[in-house]
């Protein structure tokens, strides 16, 4: 349909939902276009076949059933008093031990089992206490306590309490129990003012008069929280990776960016929500500068955190700038780290270095022989966490030789299969650019664009289809 | 003596179900204003309840199983909306229809249900439906309806044609046809049950028919 009037116009006209002027526009160019008269007679075929589907009728049990489901359910919700089930439970114990066992072996028992219980309680906080996991340069632990300076070293438990300070070129990295990594870097001076932890949740706070800090938190650390105070302001974390530099000559003024997340800001009383891929600076005494986008060097720093905590084997480098479709196109390069224990197959790696250097050489045999192995091989080895960060790598690497029909199908399946993947939205801005600019598709285009703002308003691809429409009314 | 009137009140319930269940209407029942029944049945009015349970309980099995495409898993997710609506009908605040709450459970119910049996299957719509031999396309089922239209086997076909095309809309989009085109809702009643603006219904609907259209093979002849 290369019409004036597209089937969404024509949809909206079957239901009366045009407005008057709508309505006389469409019946106007009903009365010339053939093509739109047959497909406004198939819609409405559609719609009458749509609704002459004779509903399903429930079973002859299904009254029956529902009242015996609701009766058990009403009987399963009256609450039975905790001390009649441990008065019923002491007492079914006492009976099971009064008549059989002397009382030196019952008192013990229950010696063994007192001490036993202490001591693995005491192991339980020692073991989710952070410790350090490594150290390079000179770094001093301050314990309370004690009232002296101590050399840090790998394995050391940190307490409540206990500060730290790193010399020149030191570098410090900090576990806490799979719940967070933090990296303390050069000349930083740290307090960690909290640390609790209750029902497995980790609630921390660190004070910093000087220095820089970085945070990655991981999936487990939901339900825990993480504060930091620097003389300029407080930052609240609940699961993010950020970095956060506090700058001691000018009095403390802070600046944070975030990579994965959102962190809260507060100072004089007002609060600010950083987004990943923006930033923030406090001034002492100041309100939080409103957040904005993280500049290219700003944004190649702080992607230092993804070399903290559980480090994922495979990421595609983009950032999280308006324009970033171009650099999905370039095509965005996939790092893979080298840590073990490997979980992707070599022989993915291998191919995705062949890519890389065909990028170098140019050379296009290369390249066709190598997405067609890193396709099979995808197939032969599906791995949920890694498919789409593959998929996005494959669709701009088709883009790049110029097969724009089969990165347009990547892209799709992307969003398809992985709608609540970060970068969905950004494949799904790829799929309406390609159209847009290569494909000069218009409707597509626009059909594309109008997805990208239903499915994923929040994101800052959005940013582009707003551009797209604006020129459109032009 | 208790268990003896306990019994006692669900026979008369039964009696009072059999004898006085509503006759369903094709379409679903219009959505006028339940609010005399649901105040009483915050009271505690079981009636009130059941007269409720009456008018939606088909409407709302027949909008889970066009979802699910599953009539046992259907009658089970209504029986738990309803047990739902039923425990926890103290906490509905009128700030939409009554209905459209009731819609809104059974939606939630069916998403974790389909969420948990990995019975989502995202297609690409430019996939290509490989045509079994043997098997025709709707416009001809519906060619042959006109004229047979008392014919059973070709209604029952046509029925199954479109619910295997529904099952491979996506989800936003099953929701809005199945809303909208089967069940009769307008677009502002489908969107207090959606939680959007009734302009992106018209707009989801749009894009379903199209989709589904195209499943269907509705434009290849």
């Amino acid at each position: 349909m290369n019409c004036r009037v597209n089937f969404k116009d024509l949809s909206r006209y079957t239901d009366g939902a045009c407005t008057q002027k709508e309505k006389e526009r469409i019946e106007l160019h009903l009365k010339e276009c053939q093509e739109c008269k047959q497909t406004l007679a198939r819609l409405n075929l559609l719609k009458a076949s749509l609704s002459s589907i004779a509903p399903v009728k429930e079973s002859e049990s299904f009254d029956f059933v529902f009242n015996q489901k609701l009766k058990e359910r009403l009987e399963e919700e009256v609450s039975v008093s905790l001390n009649e089930v441990l008065g019923k439970a002491i007492s079914k114990i006492r009976d099971a031990f009064v008549p059989k066992v002397p009382v030196l072996v019952r008192v013990a028992v229950v010696l063994v089992l007192a001490v036993a219980v202490f001591g693995g309680y005491n192991y339980y906080i020692y073991s989710r206490l952070p410790f350090i996991e490594t150290i390079s340069g000179i770094v001093k632990v301050y314990r309370a306590p004690a009232a002296r300076y101590i050399i840090a070293r790998p394995n050391m438990r940190l307490r409540e309490g206990y500060r730290i300070e790193t010399a020149q070129d030191a570098v410090v990295n900090i576990i806490s129990r799979n719940k967070y990594a933090a990296r303390i870097k050069e000349d930083s001076d740290i307090v960690i003012a909290k640390l609790d932890v209750r029902n497995g949740n980790h609630f921390t706070k660190f004070d910093i008069t000087s220095g820089k800090l970085m945070v990655n938190t991981t999936e487990a650390f939901k339900g825990s929280n993480m504060s930091i105070q620097t003389p300029a302001c407080e930052a609240k974390v609940v699961g993010t990776a950020f970095a956060i530099d506090v700058d001691k000559p000018s009095g403390g003024t802070t600046w944070l960016g975030v990579l994965q997340g959102k962190v809260k800001v507060t100072s004089q009383g007002t609060d600010v929500y950083v987004n990943a891929g923006q930033k923030t600076q406090v001034e002492p005494g100041s309100l939080p500068d409103i957040p904005t986008l993280l500049s290219d060097n700003e944004w190649k720093l702080i992607q230092e955190l993804y070399q903290l905590g559980e480090k994922p084997q495979v990421v595609l480098l983009v950032s999280m700038r308006a324009n970033r479709v171009e650099e999905l196109f370039k095509p965005a390069p996939l790092y893979i780290s080298d840590t073990t224990p490997r979980t992707i197959p070599t022989e993915l790696e291998a191919i995705i270095r062949i890519i890389n250097r065909a990028i170098e050489d140019n050379d296009m045999g290369a390249h066709r022989f190598a997405i067609g192995r890193l396709e099979q091989l995808l197939k032969k080895h599906p791995n949920p966490r890694y498919n789409p960060q593959f998929l996005m790598f494959i669709g701009s690497y088709y883009y790049y030789i110029g097969n724009y029909e089969k990165a347009i199908d990547t892209f799709d399946r992307v969003v398809n299969e992985y709608p609540d993947y970060s970068l969905s939205s950004l494949a799904q801005c790829a799929v309406a650019t390609i159209y847009q600019n290569n494909l000069r598709d218009k409707k597509k285009a626009t059909a594309g664009f109008e997805e990208l703002l239903e499915n994923f308003p929040d994101s800052i691809d959005t940013v582009r289809a707003r551009k797209f429409f604006k020129n459109l009314k032009k | 003596m208790i268990k003896f009137l306990q019994n006692m009140e669900y026979f008369a319930l039964f009696c009072v179900l059999y004898i006085g269940r509503l006759k369903s209407e094709d379409m679903p029942p219009s959505f006028d204003v339940d609010d005399e029944l649901v105040a009483k049945a915050k009271k505690g009015d079981r009636r009130a309840f059941d007269e409720l349970y009456n008018k939606y309980k088909r409407p709302i099995l027949n909008y889970i199983y066009r979802l699910t495409g599953d009539f046992h898993q259907a009658e089970e997710l209504t029986h738990e909306t309803f047990i739902r609506v039923y425990t926890n009908i103290d906490r509905y605040i009128k700030k939409a229809k009554f209905s459209s709450w009731v819609y809104t459970i059974a939606g939630n119910l069916t998403k974790n249900f389909l969420r948990d049996r990995s019975y989502i299957e995202k297609v690409s719509i430019d996939k290509k439906i490989a045509k079994e031999e043997g098997e025709i396309s709707l416009l001809d089922v519906i060619a042959d309806e006109t004229k047979r239209p008392d014919d059973q086997i070709l209604k029952k076909e046509k029925e199954r044609l479109i619910q295997r095309g529904i099952d491979k809309l996506k989800p936003k989009h099953k929701q809005v046809i199945i809303l909208c085109d089967i069940q009769g809702l307008s677009y502002e009643d489908a969107a207090g049950i959606l939680k959007c603006p009734p302009v992106t219904v018209g707009s989801r609907l749009s894009r379903a028919r199209e989709n589904l259209a195209r499943i269907l093979r509705f434009y290849e002849r």
